[in-house]
């Protein structure tokens, strides 16, 4: 997957700047290399933690660049559907935690955003945190998940399908991965009641930092 | 600005050497661990990317090498999600920073440059100015009077430094290609063209009148000064 991004920027890089059709092509196939790869993630993750009871992996990390990074990673995708996705907020310190997890966990909720609130909807990722922990929300004004399937949708391959929802990828497994890794940081994963669109929740607890 | 990369992967070796190159890195690539000590005791690189599960040695095991010699050269480990990898063997070991495969050309050279940042200071990186900017050559950014800030790659920096040392004088194309890009890898002469312009977009108020980076026709590049 790798030797496929790289190669895919390379050509990006090569192509005259006036070719717009071959730079549109080779961005699709850039998006979709990403798309591909964050469900062989997902995948892997769920194989292991079939598997491995184990902890994650927690140490100190910059957990504002995994934000910026996975917000990068997803600029392409917002643009092509005219979603307008803000940031506010940031942990402005350095937070134990496992970076794959958080990575992970924050690209599964906005693959959600990209596939199921439509185009031109608009979005927020906020990052906040009271003494014993940090809390992070992504919400949408999209059409929301049904009543009935709140709980469903952290099942393994479940998928809320209707008829705005079709033509839509996926495995299904992305919110059971994630509510999984967020409660093996200690934290949890909750789609909570909002007004409009869809609203979930990351909590994860503050540590003690370790010394360096 | 050498770089050692160790990789045992031919096709990630070869296209992460490519895109290095591009961006101005000099490229020490190895195959495999014992390589990778091999050229780290011969070049003595700036930045180092190490993959971890390599023949011959680890990458853990070059890393220990490595920072037997140089507590702070910037040192990133490339690693697979799927592999069993120990982070805090890594941390403890000296390692800057961990890329998880995939990744693709932005995060690698954003990486990059973070990793440069904390690890060479401040004042090692001051570097000339350049108009309203400094370019701070070792941190691959240049920061302008009013406190904004851009990254450069070494390409760049290389171009921006060649030219400040040359206030009002044409810079010829030969000239500039043969000592920012190297008899080696000489490009296109629409390489240059495509570094200025991506330049002038990063540098100047107005690109499509440039006062910092002049053309003059039929010649070259000239930094009129401030």
């Amino acid at each position: 997957m790798t030797n496929l991004l790289l190669n895919t920027d390379l050509a990006l890089d090569d192509v005259d700047a006036a070719d717009d059709r071959m730079r549109r092509r080779l961005g699709l196939i850039r998006e979709e290399t990403g798309r591909l790869s964050r469900i062989v993630d997902n995948v892997l993750a769920f194989a292991r933690l079939e598997r491995d009871p184990a902890k994650l992996l927690p140490s100190l990390c910059d957990a504002d660049r995994v934000v910026e990074e996975v917000r990068e990673n997803f600029a392409p995708l917002f643009a092509r559907k005219s979603i307008h996705c803000e940031f506010e907020g940031s942990f402005g310190e350095e937070v134990d935690l496992d970076r794959d997890a958080f990575a992970q966990i924050l690209s599964n909720l906005l693959s959600n955003v990209e596939k199921y609130a439509g185009e031109q909807a608009r979005a927020k990722v906020s990052i906040s945190s009271n003494t014993t922990a940090w809390m992070i929300e992504v919400s949408d004004d999209g059409p929301g998940i049904p009543l009935e399937a709140r709980e469903r949708i952290f099942q393994p391959f479940e998928r809320v399908v209707s008829s705005a929802r079709e033509g839509v990828s996926g495995t299904g497994l992305g919110l059971a991965i994630s509510r999984e890794l967020a409660e093996r940081m200690g934290g949890r994963l909750e789609l909570v009641d909002s007004e409009r669109g869809a609203l979930f929740r990351l909590q994860i607890p503050r540590t003690e930092k370790r010394a360096a | 600005m050498n770089l050692l990369l160790a990789e045992d992967d031919t096709v990630t070796r070869e296209s992460l050497a490519e895109l290095l190159d591009a961006e101005g890195y000099v490229v020490h690539a190895a195959r495999d661990g014992t390589e990778a000590i091999a050229l780290w005791e011969k070049f003595h690189p700036e930045l180092v990317l190490l993959d971890i599960m390599m023949p011959g040695a680890t990458g853990y095991e070059v890393c220990r090498r490595i920072r037997q010699d140089d507590p702070r050269v910037p040192l990133l480990f490339l690693s697979a999600k799927s592999e069993e990898i120990d982070i805090v063997l890594g941390l403890e070991l000296g390692a800057d920073d961990f890329v998880r495969k995939p990744f693709g050309k932005h995060e690698l050279l954003a990486r990059l440059r973070a990793a440069l940042r904390r690890n060479v200071p401040e004042r090692q990186a001051q570097g000339g100015r350049f108009g309203p900017w400094t370019v701070q050559s070792r941190h691959l950014r240049a920061i302008h009077d009013d406190g904004r800030s851009i990254d450069l790659s070494p390409r760049e920096v290389k171009i921006l430094n060649l030219l400040a040392s040359r206030i009002g004088e044409v810079v010829n194309r030969d000239e500039l290609l043969n000592q920012c890009w190297g008899l080696e890898h000489y490009p296109e002469s629409r390489t240059l063209d495509q570094h200025m312009l991506n330049l002038r977009k990063k540098l100047e108020a107005d690109p499509s009148k440039p006062s910092l980076i002049e053309t003059v026709r039929g010649a070259g590049y000239r930094f009129p000064g401030s």
